[in-house]
C-alpha cells in the first residue's frame, strides 16, 4: 500500500499548520489508477497544483474533495 | 429501450462559463479571445484557465494595459465579421473605455442605419464583499443597460453561465456579460452558493436571452434579483419559509432584454415585490422594475409597498463592517419581506 | 556630515525602513486567510483577515521612491498607484495612520473608507489610487495649479511600465509637455503587468528613450536599481520644473519582489528570477557604498536595521489596537457640506 502525500516544495514558506484545499478529485473512490496520472487537483494558497499516482493500483480516497488537508497528511492510499 | 443517464454533472460557475467559451472556439474560428492576463495566466479570475493552451496565442490574446485600444480594436475586428470577446478585468475599468462602448460599439448598428453589425462580447468581473474597496467592487450594470445597443446578461449560477455564454457569443449584437466574484467558486474568494443549478450539461446548449428563471415558486412575495443577489435571494426564501411566509424568487438572467412578462406575472401573483440590487440604488435596476409595475398597475394590484435593496448612494468602503451594511445581505431581504408582508396599502 | 552625506543617509534609513515594513505586511496579510481557519471548500479566503481584500507590495522599488522624495518638500505633490507603499513612506505620510488605514480602522488616513490603494494624506500631499494610470493626470492637475498660483512646488507621478500603455499617460504627458507643466513621471519598470512581461505589452524597450521626446520632454533612462543613480537623475529634473522649463520622463529598472498581489503563485516568471533579482538588492548594495564612503558604520546599520523594525512594529500595534469605524460611518462622506 502507498500513501499519496504532496510534495514538501509546495509548502515552502507557510506558517505551520496552514492548510491546503484538495479541489478536485479526478478519479473515483476505487478506481484503478496507474503511475503517473493526474488524479486530483489541489490549491496551495492561489497555486494550483496536480497531483499524479505515484503507484499503479486501486485508490481509496481519504480526504474528500473541497475538504482542507495538511502537510503530511496523505491524500489518499492506493493498493 | 435505453436508460438516459440522468446523473448531474455539477460545475463551478467559471469552470462552466470557460466551457461556453472553449466550446464556441471550437465551433467558429472567428471567435478569439482578448483582456489582460487571459493568456498563460488563464484570467486574475480564471475565466479562461486551459483557452490559451488549447487555442494558442493567435486566439487567446494578452493584451497591454490600455482598455479603450483593446474595446477600440474590437469594435474594427468584429465590424469585419469576427467575434471578439473582449475582457474587463474588473467592470470598474469601463470607466477607461467607456467612451468607445458607449458611443462606438452600442451605436455603429444604429447610426449605420442596420448595416454594420457588433458581434461581440464584452465580459468583465464584477461585484463585492471581500474588501476590494471602491475601485474594485462595483456592479454597474445599469449603467450598460442604460445606454440603447448594448444587450446586458448576468447569470447567477453555473447552468446559466454556460448557456448564456454561448448564446452570448454567438448573438450579432454587443453582449455585455458579467460574472460576479463572489459566485465563480473560485477556491480564493468566499463564495455563495444557494444550489440554484449546479447542473453543466456537456454538451453545447443556448439560454435565450430574454427568459426569466422562476428559482423558487411562493405566493406571498415576490423577491427579485440579480447575479449573486439572486442567491442571497433564495437562502433569504428558505429562512423566510421556516417562519411561514412563502417567497417567489425570480432571476430575470438578462437586463438587456428584460422579460418583463414574467416580472408583471410574478407581482400580479403575489402583490408584493422587493427588488435586490448589488448595483446603487438610484437611477438603476431596482427603480426600473418598480416603474415596470407602477406602469401596469391594471393588472398588478399591490398589496404593500415596492421595497427596493441596493447599495444606497454610497462608495463601496473599504473597512469590512461599513462593506457590510453597504451590501445588501442575506439578513436584510429576510427583515425586508418580514417588514413587507406586515404592511398593507389596501 | 555634508547636507549630500545627511540625504544619503536618509535614502538609506527610508530604504529599510520601507522593507522592514512590506515584509511584515507581507506576512500579516495571510493571517486568517488560510485553512483551517477559513470557509470551507476555500484553499484561500481574500476577504478574510485583519487586513482584508487585495495587496500590493513594493518590497525591490524602494530606490525610486527615495531617490524622488529626497528633494520634495512637504508642499511638492506625490500621486501614486495600486503598489504605492514605499513613496508614501518616503514622502513622509504617517505611518500609524497608513497601516490603520490599511486594517480599515476608524484611525487611518481615511477612517477606513479607502484602505490600501487610495491612501491620501493632505498634509504631505500624496495620494494613491487602485486604477491603473490614474493618478498621472492627477499630477498633472496638482503642477497646474502650481503653475496657475506661481509657487514653485512641483508633482510627482509614480506609476509602472504597464501602466506607460494606458491612453491617460500619453494624454499627460501631452499637456505637460504642451503646457510644460512642473511634473515629474517617474516609471517604475519592474518588467511586468502583472503576469505579462514588458516586451509582450509595449512596443518600444525604453519609454524615456523613445516615448519621451514625443512629448517634447527629456528622457532619463536608469538601468540600475539605485537610489543614488535616482537621486542624481531626479536632481536635474526637479531643477528644470522649479525653473519653469517643464516636465521630464524618468524611467527606472527596479525589482518586484512579491507577486503582481499577494498571494499571485507566479507561474509566469523563469525559474530563478526571483533569486537573482533577491542577489542584486539594492539595499545591501547601498550599505556598501554608503560604509565605503564612510558615511555610515557597520554598527549603524545595525541601528537603522533595528529602528526600522521597532518602528514597523509601532505602527502595526497601533493599528491592531484601533478601533473600527462606528457603522453609522458608512453613509457619511459621499457629500461635504
Amino acid at each position: 500500500m502507498t500513501n499519496v502525500i504532496t510534495e514538501n516544495d509546495i509548502w515552502e514558506g507557510l506558517e505551520q499548520g496552514t492548510e491546503a484545499l484538495l479541489d478536485e478529485w479526478l478519479v473515483e473512490d476505487g478506481a484503478d489508477v496507474e503511475i503517473g496520472q493526474p488524479i486530483a487537483l489541489i490549491v496551495v494558497v492561489k497555486a494550483n497544483h496536480e497531483i499524479m499516482a505515484p503507484k499503479k493500483g486501486a485508490i481509496k480516497i481519504l480526504v474528500a474533495g473541497q475538504d482542507s488537508f495538511t502537510k503530511d497528511q496523505p491524500l489518499a492510499e492506493i493498493v | 429501450m435505453t436508460t438516459i443517464d440522468e446523473k448531474q454533472r455539477n460545475k463551478a460557475f467559471f469552470q462552466a462559463m470557460i466551457e461556453g467559451i472553449s466550446q464556441e472556439m471550437e465551433r467558429d474560428e472567428r471567435v478569439f479571445y482578448m483582456g489582460q492576463d487571459v493568456g498563460k495566466m488563464g484570467g486574475v479570475f480564471q475565466s479562461t484557465v486551459g483557452l490559451h493552451q488549447k487555442f494558442g496565442a493567435n486566439r487567446v490574446i494578452d493584451t497591454p494595459i490600455s482598455e479603450t485600444g483593446m474595446m477600440g480594436m474590437a469594435l474594427g475586428a468584429a465590424a469585419e465579421g469576427m467575434r471578439p470577446i473582449a475582457e474587463l478585468m474588473f467592470v470598474d475599468f469601463l470607466g477607461v473605455c467607456f467612451d468607445q462602448i458607449m458611443n462606438e460599439i452600442a451605436k455603429v448598428h444604429y447610426m449605420s442605419g442596420g448595416a454594420v453589425k457588433q458581434p461581440l462580447v464584452i465580459t468583465a468581473s464584477m461585484g463585492g464583499g471581500f474588501s476590494d474597496a471602491a475601485q474594485h467592487s462595483q456592479c454597474l450594470h445599469s449603467l450598460f443597460a442604460h445606454v440603447p445597443g448594448l444587450k446586458v446578461v448576468a447569470p447567477s449560477n453555473p447552468h446559466d453561465a454556460k448557456g448564456l455564454m454561448m448564446s452570448a457569443i454567438r448573438d450579432d449584437n454587443p453582449v455585455v456579460y458579467l460574472f460576479h466574484k463572489g459566485i465563480l467558486g473560485l477556491p480564493i474568494i468566499g463564495f455563495i452558493d444557494a444550489d440554484i443549478d449546479n447542473n453543466v450539461p456537456e454538451e453545447p446548449y443556448s439560454i435565450p436571452f430574454g427568459e426569466a428563471r422562476i428559482v423558487r415558486e411562493g405566493q406571498d412575495v415576490t423577491i427579485i434579483g440579480l447575479s449573486q443577489t439572486v442567491q442571497k435571494a433564495a437562502l433569504a426564501a428558505e429562512i423566510l419559509a421556516e417562519q411561514g411566509i412563502d417567497a417567489e424568487v425570480l432571476d430575470p438572467r438578462t437586463l438587456v432584454p428584460l422579460d418583463t412578462d414574467a416580472i408583471i406575472k410574478s407581482v400580479a401573483k403575489t402583490g408584493r415585490l422587493i427588488v435586490v440590487d448589488e448595483d446603487y440604488l438610484n437611477y438603476g435596476f431596482t427603480g426600473e422594475l418598480s416603474a415596470l409595475i407602477a406602469e401596469n398597475l391594471d393588472i398588478v394590484k399591490l398589496k404593500s409597498a415596492i421595497r427596493r435593496l441596493g447599495v444606497a448612494g454610497v462608495s463601496i468602503p473599504y473597512s469590512r463592517p461599513l462593506e457590510q451594511v453597504a451590501i445588501p445581505q442575506v439578513e436584510d431581504i429576510v427583515t425586508a419581506a418580514k417588514e413587507v408582508m406586515a404592511s398593507s396599502i389596501l | 556630515m555634508s547636507d549630500l552625506n545627511a540625504k544619503k543617509r536618509w535614502m538609506y534609513e527610508t530604504m529599510v525602513l520601507i522593507r522592514e515594513y512590506e515584509d511584515f505586511l507581507a506576512m500579516a496579510y495571510f493571517e486568517d486567510k488560510l485553512p483551517p481557519k477559513i470557509q470551507k471548500g476555500l484553499a484561500f479566503d481574500i476577504g478574510a483577515g485583519p487586513i482584508p481584500g487585495e495587496m500590493h507590495l513594493s518590497a525591490g522599488q524602494e530606490a525610486a521612491a527615495v531617490g524622488v522624495c529626497a528633494h520634495l518638500t512637504k508642499d511638492d505633490s506625490v500621486w501614486g498607484s495600486h503598489r504605492s507603499h514605499h513613496f508614501a513612506i518616503a514622502k513622509g505620510v504617517d505611518l500609524d495612520r497608513m497601516t490603520a488605514e490599511i486594517f480599515g480602522k476608524v484611525t487611518g488616513l481615511c477612517r477606513g473608507k479607502g484602505g490600501h490603494m487610495h491612501l491620501f494624506d493632505l498634509a504631505v500631499h500624496y495620494a494613491c489610487t487602485g486604477i491603473v494610470g490614474g493618478g498621472i493626470p492627477h499630477a498633472c492637475g496638482a503642477a497646474l495649479a502650481a503653475k496657475m498660483r506661481g509657487e514653485k512646488s512641483v508633482a510627482v507621478a509614480e506609476f509602472g511600465d504597464g501602466a506607460a500603455n494606458e491612453g491617460s499617460f500619453h494624454e499627460s504627458l501631452n499637456y505637460a509637455g504642451l503646457w510644460k507643466l512642473p511634473v515629474i513621471f517617474i516609471c517604475q519598470d519592474n518588467n511586468y503587468g502583472i503576469s505579462v512581461a514588458k516586451s509582450d505589452s509595449t512596443a518600444v524597450e525604453s519609454n524615456a528613450l523613445s516615448r519621451a521626446a514625443g512629448y517634447n520632454m527629456p528622457g532619463v533612462q536608469i538601468d540600475e536599481n539605485d537610489p543614488l543613480a535616482m537621486f542624481e537623475a531626479f536632481a536635474t529634473a526637479v531643477d528644470r520644473a522649479r525653473r519653469g522649463e517643464g516636465p521630464t520622463l524618468i524611467e527606472m529598472k527596479v525589482f518586484r519582489y512579491y507577486g503582481h498581489f499577494q498571494g499571485d503563485p507566479e507561474t509566469y516568471r523563469p525559474k530563478g528570477e526571483i533569486e537573482t533579482i533577491r542577489e542584486q538588492d539594492p539595499i545591501p548594495n547601498t550599505a556598501e557604498k554608503l560604509m565605503a564612503e564612510g558615511i555610515l558604520t557597520t554598527e549603524q546599520i545595525a541601528e537603522i536595521s533595528q529602528k526600522a523594525k521597532d518602528r514597523v512594529m509601532q505602527a502595526f500595534t497601533f493599528a491592531k489596537e484601533s478601533a473600527y469605524p462606528d457603522a453609522s460611518e458608512t453613509f457619511q462622506h459621499v457629500f461635504t457640506d
